[in-house]
């Protein structure tokens, strides 16, 4: 269980749905996505609510063949550029949702049941596009939509701690993270560090991703730079400008240089 | 009128847009309404119940470079997870939601998906949790940091959220919905604004509406104290 990042990373074949950690620059498995970019992962499929720089540098390099998300972006920094191009040129599908509906998604397989009916969003675009499909209501009259279930490959989580089989605790918000991690049929964790059993179970209360579907689990300090991990360190936000102001080659050396 | 006055003038139209609201919810890149529902809560509605990602009424000493920010659930009261917020929205318990647009049609209707100029099309970041709030929540607030004709159109060219405003703040002027047509009305033009100018800068047609009331100093004491460094010019830049 307790392993390298680069065999973690090569247990993620080619063409793999993958749900991430946090949100935008929060908490995020910056150090995974950055390895999954140097062993030139392809045909990717992301999905989360709201990503930020994992997404953007998936999309850069071309591991990603199609994103399932709310919103991408940088927030008040700036577009996710890289997300953007490959979307303009068609190199990635923005298969675009709400984060309702991700939510809803990663629920239904959560449950384990085939679809989740959901609230009427039907005048927003991607209802159609997406295929969401009607039903009638069984108890009342009228149509219910609904969303699919969508169960990913791997949740690749980073956390504050675990322990060697991959139990892990999350401090602060935690986003989708133990949603996606019910919903997964595999779990990765990344965390900044690893404690004996005894010391993670002092701290149960926090501890809410158990370790049966934990995989690969990896100590990596600093994992989410430059996002943050509170309480260790917050958004490196002047390297998130030069990460925005980056031409090819200066990602290229970005992603060797940042380690891990 | 600087962007940090104009600004403040947005802040204080939506402030008052809470004055009798239960409870309000704002998420990413929600500078404006950061400032507008701490001023609210400090000045004209004390019972008012916030609501993040982060958490359950939380009360920050300042506004932070990005307003979900984890830092922010320090100063929270009890926790709630987005998925629940979207949850209490389908229940008919959100009250105010603030929603911003990279479009704005005259039907209330966003676009924050894509636009599509000379055959090109341009990405946008997406709506996050827009489609849902701006269907079921009670009075959505739409807002926009700039205001001009490809901003604010007759018709989005994609509708990535739908739903009734009960107002949209802009830098030029406060929209209100007029249920009866079905349309966005203006309510009051901001003092350095003509209606000439209005109507140049908005793809539908605009009527003249009384002058939007100054923010008074109190109130610019508050914003000033909640945003020393000016992060809210950001959206209006």
């Amino acid at each position: 269980m307790l392993t390298t990042l680069k065999q973690a990373v090569k247990m993620i074949d080619d063409g793999s749905l993958l749900c991430f950690s946090g949100n935008l620059l929060y908490r995020i498995p910056a150090a995974f996505a950055r390895e999954l970019v140097r062993q030139k992962k392809r045909d990717l499929t992301v999905m989360k609510t709201a990503g930020g720089y994992d997404i953007d540098l998936l999309c850069a390099f071309d591991c990603v063949k199609e994103v399932r998300a709310g919103f991408v972006s940088f927030e008040g920094f700036g577009l996710a550029k890289n997300f953007r191009r490959a979307v303009e040129e068609g190199r990635v599908k923005f298969a675009e949702h709400t984060c309702y509906t991700v939510i809803a998604s990663l629920r239904a397989a959560a449950y384990g049941i085939p679809f989740i009916p959901i609230a009427n969003i039907s005048k927003s675009y991607f209802v159609e596009e997406r295929g969401f499909k009607w039903v009638d209501d069984p108890y009342n009259n009228g149509k219910v939509l609904t969303v699919p279930a969508i169960k990913p490959d791997f949740a690749i989580i980073h956390a504050q701690k675990a322990d060697e089989d991959g139990n892990a605790l999350i401090y602060g918000p935690w986003f989708e993270d133990v949603l996606m991690c019910r919903a997964a049929k595999n779990i990765i964790i990344t965390a900044e560090m690893i404690v004996p059993k005894e010391e993670l179970k002092r701290e149960i209360d926090a501890v809410w991703i158990p370790s049966y579907k934990v995989r690969a689990v990896i100590e990596i300090p600093k994992g989410a730079y430059p996002g943050c991990c509170p309480p260790y360190y917050d958004v490196d936000f002047d390297a998130i400008k030069e990460y925005l102001s980056l031409d090819k080659n200066g990602l290229a050396k970005h992603v060797e240089e940042v380690r891990p | 009128m600087n962007s940090l006055e104009r600004a403040n003038y947005m802040i204080s139209s939506m402030a008052k847009a809470l004055k009798d609201a239960e409870n309000v919810f704002m998420g990413v890149a929600s500078y404006l309404p950061f400032a507008a529902i701490v001023l609210a809560k400090k000045r004209y509605n004390p019972d008012l119940k916030w609501f993040t990602i982060l958490g359950y009424n939380p009360m920050p000493k300042h506004l932070p470079l990005s307003t979900v920010h984890p830092w922010i659930s320090k100063y929270c009261e009890a926790k709630i997870q987005l998925g629940e917020i979207f949850d209490m929205s389908a229940r008919g318990e959100i009250d105010c939601v603030f929603l911003a647009g990279a479009q704005i049609d005259e039907k209330g209707n966003i676009n924050n998906s894509h636009l599509i100029i000379n055959g090109r099309r341009i990405q946008l970041p997406g709506g996050a949790g827009g489609a849902l709030l701006h269907a079921t929540a009670k009075r959505p607030i739409l807002w926009q940091g700039k205001h001009d004709s490809r901003i604010f159109v007759k018709k989005v060219q994609r509708i990535t959220a739908a739903g009734k405003p009960y107002k949209v703040v802009t830098p030029l002027c406060v929209f209100k919905f007029d249920e009866r047509r079905e349309k966005l009305v203006v309510e009051s033009i901001h003092p350095w604004v003509s209606l000439e100018e209005l109507q140049k800068n908005t793809g539908f047609e605009v009527n003249d509406a009384p002058k939007t009331e100054k923010p008074r100093e109190e109130e610019i004491a508050i914003i000033d104290e909640i945003d020393p460094h000016g992060i809210r010019k950001i959206e209006l830049e």
